[in-house]
């Protein structure tokens, strides 16, 4: 062997080492097919060793994988390509190259296939990860949605107290979101369902949808909505067939036998549905149903989510309801104390007359012990009367004010005259609770207020003021400060601890047992509901044993002025 | 008191409670007054042609039979009638502004003050 020889073969020896030691297959098959070389360690993957398949038709060996088959079929034609797939579970890249002759004849084909399999497999798990990433990313772009939803479902939940109307609203979002058609029944108090709603989108089914609104289910019906509203648990119904929908099969889904009822729910469309009650305070008040009449299931997150709606939904209905029963209670309240008091006044109308009549009759009797014992007793009944109309008159003014029915009319006068005009009619009663009055005014205060309205502030303050100072001085000073006047009263009674102050002028409020101090607990409040009308103010300043001082404000100018 | 020594003047109560219309009539009575007695506005309506025409009406609004409202109608409408004064005497708390829309001389608030009574009945006797 030349030195040349041993060079070349050495080179030769080299390059066989290094295709069989990479992870490749080096292989070439003659025209025919027949393979004439295969080397490297990609055959391993293959149970093979280089060499070992050399003068078998590779057709026999790989004929049956349908991409092997096609890509010898082109490269025995001379192209020159690159493939990949699957053989035997090894990925292989393989580029194909024409082998030619020396005059330029096609002499069959080489082909170097590369092992991909591991790097297909980081490929396939980093797809994987991308998948589940974007179904990540899909999920949580799909709650956020839902949150929005409910948040858009919610508001207008809160927005009124009309609750049908809402529950319209309500109905009309949850169709693009959960349904094709919605169906919204309320509990009524009897317990039975009145259908507040069946909204559909479609303009052509909306009479069709109307049709369906005056049917209610009977809520006895075993199925449907009837058993989501007793159980308080949602009912779903899933594929629903033709023939459940007709009158005489065996299971009802709509819980009816109503062949009109059911033809209407044929026409509008319904592959499957969803019933959730409205359960609020532990208490069914009705049920949303979601109908769909697409194959589209109702999965767990949709039926979460619409029991999610459902609990705003039911949460409005039952403050709603609160709300009316409480104004519904108030109007009782409202027509009993104003008929309680009309009906008082007419016996008292009789009664004072005859009274009075009586006392005006002793007054012309000569003087004896005993016409004077009647005229004290006829005094005490014609003082008791008087009181009794004084507080027939406060129920009714409460009625009035309660139902802000305190339309005031406003005349222009003398505060500082009205004030000394109250006191002098107050004189016996004063007298009586030995409180002396005394007034410190610097002259007229002209402003526009309701006359009787004002001349009841002042009364019921210093009625105030009698009862809880009997015995000593009240001081009442009228000024004016700019376009405002002020009134005071003081008294030198018990006084009001700093925790009461704040709510005596509530209704039925006083600041001390009503066993020691008779009386409503309405004069003050009287007094700031008046005061409030006319645009003004009231507030007390007091301490317990060191008397009180309340103090209006008015503007001159009236309310609004 | 009565400016007439001689005649005493007519006052026309018409109320339908009759226990104050009773003590409405012994008030007046004792003061000296002429008076007559109508259950509701038709009663009063077939005393005022029937009987000495009064100088003042103390006229109630809410009656059976015929109320205050319909009386007026009909006592404007009759020309004998129409100029006779009308004090309404009502427990209804806008007796002012009802006063005011009747085109009545004067009101009275139930449960009336026989003073306040007898001061307003007065100034038309």
């Amino acid at each position: 062997m030349s030195s040349a020889e041993r060079i070349e073969e050495h080179y030769r020896e080299l390059l066989r080492t290094v295709v069989d030691n990479a992870p490749i297959v080096l292989f070439a098959l003659d025209p025919e097919g027949v393979i004439t070389l295969s080397q490297g360690r990609g055959l391993r993957a293959l149970g093979l060793e280089s060499g070992q398949v050399v003068g078998q038709s590779a057709f026999d060996l790989y004929g049956d994988v349908p991409w092997v088959r096609e890509s010898l079929g082109r490269a025995l034609r001379g192209e020159e390509f690159t493939v990949s797939g699957e053989v035997a579970g090894v990925w292989f890249e393989t580029r194909y190259f024409p082998l030619r002759d020396p005059t330029g004849v096609l002499a069959g084909t080489i082909g170097l296939a590369t092992d991909v399999t591991e790097q297909r497999r980081a490929d396939l798990r980093s797809a994987e990860l991308l998948k589940r990433e974007h179904a990540a990313r899909a999920e949580a772009e799909e709650s956020h949605r839902r949150a929005a939803f409910l948040a858009e479902a919610n508001r207008a939940l809160a927005r009124s107290l009309d609750y049908d109307a809402t529950l319209h609203t309500v109905a009309r979002l949850a169709v693009t979101e959960l349904a094709d058609w919605c169906v919204v029944d309320i509990v009524e108090k009897g317990g039975t369902l009145r259908r507040v709603a069946v909204v559909h989108p479609d303009p052509a089914k909306a009479e069709l949808a109307r049709a369906l609104e005056s049917r209610s289910p009977n809520l006895d019906a075993p199925e449907g909505i009837p058993r989501a509203v007793r159980s308080g648990r949602p009912a779903v119904y899933q594929d629903i067939t033709a023939t459940q929908l007709s009158p005489d099969a065996g299971e009802l889904p709509f819980g009816t036998r109503d062949s009109a009822y059911l033809d209407i729910v044929r026409r509008l469309g319904v592959r499957s549905y969803l019933v959730v009650p409205l359960v609020a305070r532990g208490r069914t008040v009705g049920a949303l149903t979601f109908v769909r009449h697409d194959r589209i299931r109702y999965e767990q997150a949709e039926i979460d989510l619409a029991e999610d709606l459902g609990r705003g939904a039911a949460l409005a209905v039952d403050n709603a309801r609160l709300y009316q029963e409480a104004q519904d209670a108030i109007r009782v309240r409202q027509d009993f104390l104003s008929i309680a008091s009309h009906e008082l006044k007419t016996p008292m109308t009789s009664l004072r007359l005859a009274v009075q009549g009586l006392r005006r009759g002793a007054g012309g009797l000569a003087a004896s012990p005993e016409v004077e014992r009647f005229a004290a007793m006829v005094n005490t009944a014609d003082r008791q009367a008087r009181r009794l109309a004084a507080l027939i008159e406060t129920l009714l003014d409460l009625t009035r004010i309660e139902s802000d029915r305190l339309d005031l009319s406003c005349t222009r006068f003398d505060l500082d005259a009205l004030v000394r005009e109250v006191v002098d009619d107050l004189r016996e009663e004063l007298a009586r609770a030995g409180c002396a009055v005394i007034i410190d005014a610097s002259g007229a205060i002209p402003g526009r207020w309701d006359r009787p309205r004002i001349e009841q502030v002042v009364t019921n303050l210093l009625a105030n003021a009698m009862k809880y100072g009997a015995g000593k001085s009240i001081q009442v000073a009228v000024a004016m400060d700019g376009a405002t006047a002020a009134l005071r009263v003081r008294d030198q009674g018990i006084g009001i601890e700093v925790e009461r102050q704040a709510s005596i002028f509530d209704r039925f409020e006083r600041a001390v047992s009503v066993q020691h101090y008779g009386g409503l607990g309405l004069g003050l409040y009287i007094v700031r509901r008046i005061v409030e009308a006319h645009g003004g103010q009231v507030r007390v300043e007091s301490a317990p044993g060191a008397g009180a001082t309340f103090f209006v404000e008015l503007p001159c100018a009236g309310p609004g002025g | 008191m009565p400016s007439d020594p001689t005649v005493s003047p007519r006052v026309l109560v018409v109320e339908d409670d009759i226990d104050v219309r009773e003590m409405l009539g012994q008030v007046l009575q004792t003061e000296g007054y002429d008076v007559g007695l109508a259950g509701d506005g038709a009663d009063a309506l077939r005393r005022l042609r029937a009987e000495r025409t009064p100088q003042v009406i103390l006229l109630d609004l809410m009656m059976p039979v015929m109320n205050g409202w319909q009386f007026r109608d009909e006592q404007r409408r009759d020309p004998r009638l129409s100029r006779i004064p009308v004090i309404v005497l009502s427990g209804d708390n806008g007796v002012e502004r009802k006063a005011g829309a009747l085109g009545a001389d004067a009101f009275l608030r139930k449960p009336v003050d026989l003073d306040a009574l007898l001061d307003t009945v007065s100034r038309y006797c």
